[in-house]
């Protein structure tokens, strides 16, 4: 048989041939694309559970000296795998449902397996080039995906913002990525990873973050993932909260030793993840749209992880990541059932009393809710702890750490008792088939993942004060009344959209524009100015030509006729008189002329 | 008194002198009829030359030339003041100033 | 005795020709274009050309100066002899002429020692009126024709010319 193991780079491919595939016979999408996922799936599963000895590796091409097509397999990527092909399996399932009769149908299955190639390209890479090429491919594939509906008003727009925003932290990753490659002369990881600290290497493992706050939808550059939620809700779920997001916390994990030989570069990581947690917690707190709701927490959450890598806790950081993976995406889709119940309801505000109607809906979602909470015994207490754990180096920290659990459980309580308790006034039906058991693996995970964890010691008291903050969260998330200021400032996300679109937008829009018009008009149009230039010119000068120098001519001889012909013509005056006088004259002088001779 | 022997030189001498008052005549009187009279004058001085050096060479040609001259000038004359008359029907004037019909 | 009469003659010639040019009243231009002709018709008597003497008093005074005088007093040139009389191109014809004179002058003085001596003069010969009608009717017949066309043409000319135009335009 087919060595599995050795062969671990098909991985990938499955996706990339089913997305081909979809592309080509447009149809078909719903068989496709999961079994692609699923092949994935079970292949790396296969690879996982395998007795490998150490790192896998396999090169595909070498591209230049120090630049080589290499996919790596060791159990960081093979645990990434696993939750990508596993989440983006059921996701995909559960979208055969959600996209059920909508056009498109194929493009979006396409789009989707296209998705998930570049993703596990991404965590199998060795090195930064094809990691790099995994990360554009995501972002690439996020902007189709968004857009998805591009017939809708704000879609596009919202679609380029994303992309974007990811654009501007791409930079930052290139640069780095070139400043790394003239320090080792190459991309590989294992070589990066022995680099020493040096203030170059600060620069280049914070342009890194830079990229990695794009992606991840941190401070500077998280605006983009609110206004993603366009997005069908599966999507939402895959790429904005399980996997394309994570991707940042993924590269600060490759480049753990890297990170702890510039340990500034680490805190300000940690520093930005503590930040963008609590503002994007207290925006989620008075947010309306349910989407919109958990995609600030995703924020905040992610932010979390931030701050576990960027206090050199990579365990914890990537522990985070396969719980949130399980109950966001839990989250997501359940809220997908009830859009889909209420034909596209998303202001909770409308909801209500979905209890009854939507009883497994509601179970599922409620133990999502808990998990993120961080309620006690659940995926997301574990994890979460383990963040808070790493935190205890730092006071403030593990202050901001309890105080984004507090919000967090806050406003999943809020969430929970608008959408499901109250008055009932819609009409609405449970979920099924495909768009209801997809979640019971996603339940199941958001349960009992945390046990299969990296094991806390002297965890207690951290265990025990998150877990009362969480339930002190969930219990005062109904009774909270903010003061309407505060209220007001967090609805306004703390003016950092309205920041970014006048610092950004409009100067770049504006000055952007007169420099591009002046770029516009003075290089790139230059040739076609100075031919226009010279055309005129030439004609001018030209048509000067003819009528002066031309014209001139003409009009100078007629005139040398008529001048000259003027005192010729003195001459005829009509009298013979005259003429005799002139028969005189020629006489005299040819008499003298034949004197002289 | 005598004077210097009359040669044919002297003769040539009084046509030149007569020649040249006939052509002073024509170019400076604006009457016609005195124009014309000039051209007898000039026409008058060639016979002398004519005749005088007929007798030069003791040859008739040349008076026989003279009479040809006289008949054109009779000739001429007689058409000159048929066309005088007319100018003066016409025009109204003898002035040659004032015939300016082929005046640019 | 030839030259007292050779000057007197030319006297006469020359000072009528320049009364002719000179005088305003056209009938004393004409009374002294006859005196002059009269002075030219004596040279050629002394020249011993007696027939062209005869043609030329007979012709010349007694045709062209009576058409002449007829002619004058047919047009009514008393207007024209109260205005001025000399063109205003007179400078330019005195210089012209005055360059021509010289011209000649010098043409004369220079000009002469070619010319061969005469031979002896042979005053009485057949005559010199038979002499001219020998060569005017042999030698020269065609030319006496074609005179006499001239003549012709010129009678036909002149009379057309003077006519009253009744039936013209």
């Amino acid at each position: 048989m087919v060595n599995l193991v050795s062969n671990f780079w098909w991985i990938p491919l499955y996706p990339f041939i089913g997305s081909l595939l979809i592309a080509i016979l447009r149809r078909g999408g719903a068989v496709i694309g999961p079994a692609a996922i699923l092949a994935a799936f079970l292949h790396g599963l296969v690879v996982y559970s395998s007795p490998r000895g150490g790192a896998l590796d396999h090169t595909l091409y070498q591209w230049m000296p120090g630049i080589a097509f290499r996919l790596v397999a060791d159990d960081l990527s093979l645990l990434m795998v696993l939750i990508i092909t596993g989440v983006g399996f059921l996701i995909h399932v559960y979208s055969i449902g959600y996209m059920d009769k909508e056009p498109g149908f194929w493009r979006y299955f396409a789009y989707l397996n296209f998705f998930v190639f570049f993703m596990l390209l991404l965590v199998l890479a060795s090195n930064l080039i094809v990691l790099y090429a995994g990360w554009e491919g995501v972002g690439l594939a996020s902007y189709l995906l968004i857009g998805f509906h591009h017939d809708r008003p704000t879609v596009n727009r919202n679609a380029n913002k994303a992309f974007l925003y990811n654009r501007a932290g791409d930079a930052g990753f290139l640069i780095g990525t070139l400043i790394l490659l003239t320090a080792a002369g190459t991309t590989e990881f294992t070589a990066i990873n022995q680099l020493p600290g040096s203030p170059l290497m600060l620069v280049a493992a914070l342009l890194l973050a830079l990229a990695a706050t794009g992606k991840s939808a941190q401070l500077p550059l998280f605006v983009w993932l609110p206004d993603a939620m366009v997005g069908p809700t599966p999507v939402s779920a895959l790429i904005h909260a399980a996997t394309m997001v994570t991707a940042g916390i993924y590269l600060f994990a490759r480049m753990a030793p890297f990170l702890a030989a510039n340990p500034d570069a680490g805190l300000v990581i940690a520093v930005i993840g503590a930040t963008t947690a609590l503002i994007a917690a207290t925006i989620a707190l008075v947010e309306h749209d349910i989407k919109r709701i958990l995609a600030y927490s995703t924020i905040s959450q992610l932010g979390l992880m931030f701050l576990a890598a960027g206090l050199g806790a990579t365990q914890a950081a990537i522990f985070h990541v396969a719980t949130h993976a399980f109950f966001k995406a839990l989250l997501f889709l359940c809220s997908g059932n009830i859009i889909h119940a209420l034909k596209g309801e998303q202001d909770i505000r409308y909801m209500g009393g979905l209890r009854d109607k939507m009883p497994w809906t509601f179970r599922l979602m409620v133990l999502g809710g808990l998990s993120l909470a961080g309620f006690p015994g659940l995926a997301g207490f574990f994890s979460k702890d383990a963040i808070l754990i790493a935190a205890t180096q730092s006071p403030i920290l593990l202050a901001v750490g309890f105080l984004v659990s507090f919000i967090t459980a806050a406003y999943v309580s809020r969430m929970l008792w608008a959408v499901f308790f109250g008055v009932y006034n819609r009409e609405a039906h449970e979920a099924h088939g495909t768009m209801l058991h997809p979640l019971w693996p996603l339940a199941i995970g958001s349960a009992i993942a945390g046990y299969f964890g990296p094991h806390q010691e002297g965890a207690w008291p951290i265990m025990i004060a998150s877990a009362l903050v969480s339930i002190a969260g969930l219990y005062l998330g109904r009774q909270i009344r903010l003061p309407e200021l505060l209220k007001a400032f967090f609805a306004r996300k703390w003016f950092i959209n309205d920041a970014y679109e006048v610092i950004l937008v409009k100067t770049t829009a504006s000055r952007g524009s007169s420099t591009l018009n002046w770029i516009d008009q003075n290089i790139i149009d230059l040739l076609p100015r100075a031919t226009a230039f010279f055309t005129s010119t030439a004609s001018l000068i030209s048509g000067w030509f003819d009528s002066s120098v031309v014209d001139g001519l003409v009009k100078t001889t007629a005139s040398a006729f008529s001048v000259a012909s003027y005192p010729l013509r003195l001459a005829q005056t009509g009298r013979t008189h005259n003429y005799a006088l002139v028969i005189v004259i020629t006489v005299a002088i040819s008499f003298g002329w034949y004197w002289l001779q | 008194m005598s004077f210097t022997p009359i040669t044919t030189g002297h003769y040539l001498v009084l046509s030149a002198a007569l020649l040249l008052i006939g052509t002073v005549g024509l170019l400076m009187r604006r009457n016609v009829i005195i124009m014309l009279m000039s051209i007898e004058l000039i026409l008058n001085a060639v016979n002398i030359n004519l005749v005088a050096f007929s007798r030069h060479w003791q040859h008739v040609t040349g008076q026989v030339f003279a009479i040809f001259v006289i008949t054109v000038a009779v000739a001429e004359a007689a058409v000159g003041l048929g066309i005088l008359i007319a100018l003066f029907r016409n025009r109204g004037t003898v002035l040659s100033d004032e015939i300016d019909l082929l005046k640019w | 005795m030839d030259a007292a009469l050779f000057y007197i003659f030319a006297v006469i010639t020359l000072a009528g020709a320049f009364a002719t040019v000179t005088l305003r009243n056209p009938i004393h231009c004409a009374i002294s274009l006859i005196g002059s002709l009269l002075g030219i018709a004596g040279l050629f008597l002394l020249q011993a050309a007696e027939f062209l003497f005869a043609v030329q008093i007979l012709l010349y005074v007694g045709g062209v100066m009576v058409l002449f005088l007829f002619v004058i007093m047919l047009i009514h040139l008393e207007e024209a002899a109260k205005l001025r009389q000399y063109s205003r191109q007179w400078p330019v014809a005195v210089a012209a002429l005055l360059a021509v004179f010289i011209e000649i002058a010098t043409f004369l003085n220079a000009g002469f020692p070619g010319l061969p001596p005469s031979p002896a003069p042979r005053l009485i010969a057949p005559g010199n009126t038979e002499r001219i009608a020998d060569s005017l009717f042999y030698v020269y017949a065609l030319p006496f024709e074609a005179a006499s066309l001239l003549l012709l043409i010129a009678i036909v000319g002149a009379v057309w010319m003077a006519k009253k135009k009744e039936v013209a335009e």
